[in-house]
């Protein structure tokens, strides 16, 4: 069995996940509202009632890249004095 | 049969009352209920609820439940600092006084031991209204509308300077290659104070002006991100222990003071959590997200929130800290 599965939700604010959802299960989430959640009872709740749409690995990896890679685009565009040290170039984001 | 004191070199406690003050992974044995007990602590980062808009190098100030978001970037680079205050009261932002568009900044400094009716914010970069540059306005808040004051003294090395104190007893400090600190008084007059031991830009800082920390930040020839720290006792900074990683967040951060500090995520794209008790630093739970360019907010480094950010996108999400609090209290044991 997997150790992990990933999904696409929207966060809703207060409530989205509590302290003691983090207790229960790994959450960890990534551009483009993907989260990656411990494969548990707990965690798959966590994302059915969140609506979540689940995504294999690759599918969120793909969604992440294309996020960070319009975003890559966008600075790439700027123009030179905006690409300071306090704005740096968008990094890659690689699912583990 | 393996008893727990071959395991763990401890004899389990028999008592007939739970103790008062029990200590984090304290198990006992309460004879009165016989049942065997541990204290059960928690830490962890919890959804908060949304900024109205996605906003980064925004500035923070109050109380996990009493808040503020203070101006920072809307969107992509080149675009007006927003002039909007937000106000959050632990479960949700509405939309505060907001600040002339003349004073609104990406990543100004705020007195982040200000309070959600006392705050105050100077400084900070925007590109528009002309002229694009580092801002030396000062604008104190009262809980529904800004004031302006007197501009800050040190405009043309302060960019990207940080803050901390109150509104009332504001520190500033560093800059782009400086080393200057600054304190304002209860009519906000500015003096300087005593010089950072290096110069760093875009640190974490938190506590009062007289026992206030600075942590990370841009520094050094060339220049990159670096992991000192250093305390401030109201006259001179004492550099302290290095961070156990690098970054530069302005005011992801929180904490009482010198000696309870919290700094969550970061440049570049972090979701660490790390944390000063005056002694040495330690990591925490992480965030669920990571990001950079948050704002923080609490009185404590027990309890406090991260707000707003990007990874890379700009993103209105916040995040509340609850750390080594008794959530539970005595649990049961068992042994499924």
């Amino acid at each position: 069995m997997a150790h992990f599965i990933y999904g696409v939700a929207t966060n809703t604010g207060k409530g989205f996940f509590t302290a003691q959802d983090r207790q229960k299960f790994f959450l960890r989430g990534y551009p483009a509202n993907v989260w990656m959640v411990g494969n548990n009872t707990d965690g798959a709740m966590w994302l059915a009632e969140k609506n979540g749409v689940e995504k294999t690995k690759a599918e969120a990896q793909a969604l992440i890249d294309a996020e960070v890679q319009a975003a890559q685009a966008a600075w790439d565009a700027l123009p030179a004095e905006q690409k300071t040290d306090m704005n740096p170039r968008p990094s890659d984001v690689t699912l583990p | 049969m393996t008893t727990f004191k071959q395991i763990r070199g401890n004899l389990i406690k028999s008592t007939s009352t739970d103790p008062a003050n029990p200590q984090e992974g304290q198990i006992w044995y309460n004879s009165t209920s016989q049942v065997l007990k541990g204290e059960e602590f928690l830490e962890a980062w919890a959804s908060g609820g949304n900024l109205p808009a996605p906003v980064s190098a925004n500035q923070g100030a109050g109380t996990q439940t009493a808040a503020l978001s203070i101006s920072g970037q809307p969107t992509a680079p080149g675009t007006a600092a927003t002039t909007a205050t937000n106000e959050y009261d632990g479960s949700a932002w509405t939309a505060g006084g907001s600040l002339a568009a003349g004073a609104a900044s990406y990543g100004g400094a705020s007195a982040t031991k200000g309070s959600q009716t006392a705050s105050l914010y100077w400084g900070g970069y925007n590109p528009t209204p002309p002229p694009a540059g580092y801002r030396t306005t000062v604008s104190s808040y009262d809980g529904s509308s800004w004031t302006a004051q007197s501009p800050f003294p040190g405009f043309s090395t302060m960019g990207y300077s940080s803050g901390a104190g109150t509104e009332n007893a504001a520190l500033g400090m560093g800059g782009y290659l400086v080393t200057n600190t600054y304190e304002s008084d209860a009519i906000y007059n500015w003096t300087a104070g005593g010089a950072l031991p290096q110069a760093r830009y875009a640190t974490a800082a938190g506590g009062p002006q007289t026992a206030a920390i600075s942590a990370g930040g841009y520094g050094g020839s060339p220049v990159v991100i670096q992991n000192n720290a250093d305390t401030y006792d109201g006259s001179s900074w004492t550099a302290i222990s290095v961070t156990p990683i690098t970054y530069a967040q302005r005011n992801g951060c929180f904490g009482t003071d010198s000696s309870d500090f919290v700094v969550a995520g970061g440049t570049p794209n972090r979701a660490d959590t790390i944390a000063w008790d005056g002694i040495s630093w330690s990591t925490k739970t992480s965030l669920s997200t990571a990001r950079q360019g948050g704002s923080g907010s609490g009185a404590s480094g027990s309890i406090g929130l991260i707000s707003g950010g990007q990874n890379p996108s700009f993103t209105n999400v916040t995040e509340e800290f609850t750390g080594e609090i008794v959530q539970l209290g005595y649990k049961t044991l068992t042994s499924s």
